[in-house]
């Protein structure tokens, strides 16, 4: 739907382009005031978003020798093939951008003081078409008109940019989300909207980095589908080589969360030396309790009760030798 | 009508409780709010030991409880085997102390104190603990002291002790005591005790916030312990349990673990 509204921006600053300006009017010429009324509709929109018929007054040069709005440089959309005649007017659209689009245009000029007429522009997204009932009800400066004209354009071109850049960014922070937080899961739910490898790349380099493979380790076993295993798996990554590393520096950092849960050789090895044969209540105010927990837990799940096993004693602490810091 | 239907279909939907556990201990079960997911023997009476103190302490707590005024301890009470505050004969304390006495340090003299003050003698406050179980249904639970000694007729099961512990944690001054990892008793002679709890996950597990230990030779090490984290509620009872702290603590981490996945 934001594409759409997109699309619909960039018509209306086409259309207010075409409806306001007129070929080139020399200085002091006596242009033609005509109040135009324009409805908007679109394939496929919703009744509740259709858009409200505008009635606005515009100044044009007599004689209509190019469309109603010369090429500019300030306008995305190129009016080209202008054809005229006293009683009808033609006209095609081009406008740059994602999607592109093209258009047409005819306006039939009833009498010198009324014209009907439309501008449609094809998308992807649908078809929108403009129809346009035009009366003259005066004259006016048509150099003056042209001078607010352009600072019109100009107005409403920056405001568009600036959309444009506010949803660019949007879309960026949504994308760069599951990156942040290494969530398989939501950057696999969101690969349509963020489209393109460089998501992915992005998030498969992140996973080379500790903090990122501490995320992951932390829901290896609550949540297996969006764990390291499944992210090496994504990124088709050298996980014993990940592993081996994540689990050296994990050791190295005493961080013992992770060793926990997703290094077992090291996790088996540091619990035979800190835990096997302790009681809870001696490990009051050790680093090594909520470790030693989590390991009792993985006992008790093994069907051989909760207290860690006494019994490696000095052959863990050799097997530990060179995992941990001294 | 609707919502009686919709919670029975909601509990038959729920699967029964699985033993995951088997040597945790002769007999547990594990609750996560308020749904028995894990249990071994639950049903089956076994000695509660001190457990038996919060019984104690809810009758207490429904009895017109008048927390302030002086209780004189017995010689009975002061000869108390057990676990004890230290309290002497003929001493006098307030009730709410001795209160947090029998709850956090599972004090035998001050159990005594309390059911002597109350009903005048410990075995007719004993006949209140009995018909209050009756009451709550407790259909293998009968009690022959007020403190939880080894007794043919002090039993218990896993799934009266997880109705009774959370029927006394629905009373603020108990949860509030049995939260307590220290208290500090002051006679009215003067005399300060200060009580550390025997609940060693207190402060150790997170999220643990009570309730009680216990054990005598016939009960073996035995606990009741309530955890809550991000709104989650676990109850943990555990009897006759060998290596019952590190069990507890890895039944309390498994079971938030469990609700975390059931997310």
């Amino acid at each position: 739907m934001r594409q759409v509204l997109v699309c619909l921006f960039v018509f209306v600053c086409a259309l207010a382009a075409a409806l306001a300006a007129d070929p080139a009017p020399a200085a002091m010429e006596t242009g033609d005031l005509w109040e135009v009324t324009s409805q908007m509709s679109m394939e496929g929109m919703p009744a509740g978003m259709a858009i409200p018929a505008q009635t606005r007054k515009v100044c044009t040069a007599r004689e209509w020798s190019k469309p109603p709005v010369p090429p500019d440089e300030h306008s995305k959309c190129e009016m080209v093939d202008f054809k005229g005649s006293p009683t009808k007017s033609t006209w095609n659209l081009r406008c740059p951008g994602s999607p592109a689009m093209t258009g047409q245009g005819e306006i039939t000029r009833s009498s010198p003081d009324a014209y009907t007429g439309w501008m449609k522009m094809s998308s992807p997204q649908g078809t929108m078409t403009m129809n346009l009932a035009g009366r003259r009800v005066g004259e006016c400066d048509a150099v003056e008109a042209k001078k607010e004209r352009e600072a019109t354009i100009a107005r409403v071109q920056a405001q568009a940019a600036t959309y444009e850049k506010m949803a660019a960014d949007a879309k960026q922070q949504v994308c760069m989300a599951p990156i942040e937080s290494m969530d398989l899961k939501s950057l696999n739910a969101q690969a349509a909207v963020c489209e393109g490898p460089s998501y992915k790349a992005k998030f498969c380099d992140r996973l080379k980095t500790y903090e990122a493979e501490k995320l992951l380790c932390d829901r290896e076993k609550s949540d297996p589908d969006n764990g390291l295993t499944a992210a090496i798996k994504a990124c088709e990554a050298d996980g014993e080589a990940l592993k081996k590393s994540l689990c050296a520096q994990a050791v190295t950092a005493e961080d013992l969360a992770v060793v926990g849960a997703c290094c077992p050789a090291e996790a088996q090895a540091l619990a035979a030396a800190h835990c096997a044969g302790r009681t809870y209540t001696s490990l009051a105010g050790d680093k090594y309790r909520t470790f030693c927990v989590t390991y009792a837990k993985e006992t008790l799940d093994t069907g051989t009760g909760a207290a860690p096993p006494a019994s490696t004693g000095q052959k863990a602490k050799k097997s530990l030798k060179g995992l941990l810091p001294h | 009508m609707i919502v009686s239907a919709v919670l029975a279909a909601a509990a038959l939907a729920a699967p029964p409780p699985s033993n995951r556990f088997p040597a945790a201990a002769a007999s547990y079960l594990v609750a996560i709010d308020g749904r028995v997911v894990w249990e071994k023997a639950a049903e089956r009476p076994r000695p509660p030991a001190s457990l038996t103190k919060l019984m104690t302490a809810l009758v207490l707590l429904e009895s017109k409880w008048d927390p302030a005024p002086p209780v004189r301890v017995s010689a009975r009470a002061a000869a108390a085997t057990g676990s004890r505050a230290g309290l002497r004969a003929r001493e006098t304390i307030s009730a709410s102390q001795l209160l947090e006495a029998m709850l956090v340090a599972s004090a035998n003299d001050a159990c005594i104190a309390l059911a002597e003050h109350a009903a005048g003698s410990a075995s007719a406050f004993v006949l209140r603990m009995n018909a209050r179980a009756r009451e709550m249904g407790l259909s293998a639970t009968s009690f022959a002291n007020p403190c939880g000694h080894d007794d043919p007729m002090q039993r218990s099961s896993a799934r009266d002790l997880r109705v009774l512990a959370e029927a006394a944690m629905a009373h603020p001054e108990i949860a509030r005591v049995v939260a307590l990892r220290e208290t500090r008793l002051t006679t009215a002679g003067g005399r300060t005790l200060t009580l550390k709890t025997g609940n060693v996950l207190l402060g150790s597990v997170q999220g643990v916030h009570g309730v009680k230990s216990g054990y005598t030779p016939g009960a073996g090490k035995c606990l009741v312990a309530a955890a809550e984290r991000n709104g989650t509620k676990v109850l943990v009872v555990l009897l006759d349990a060998k290596d019952r702290w590190w069990t507890a603590a890895a039944l309390v981490e498994a079971a938030f673990d469990e609700a975390r996945a059931k997310r």
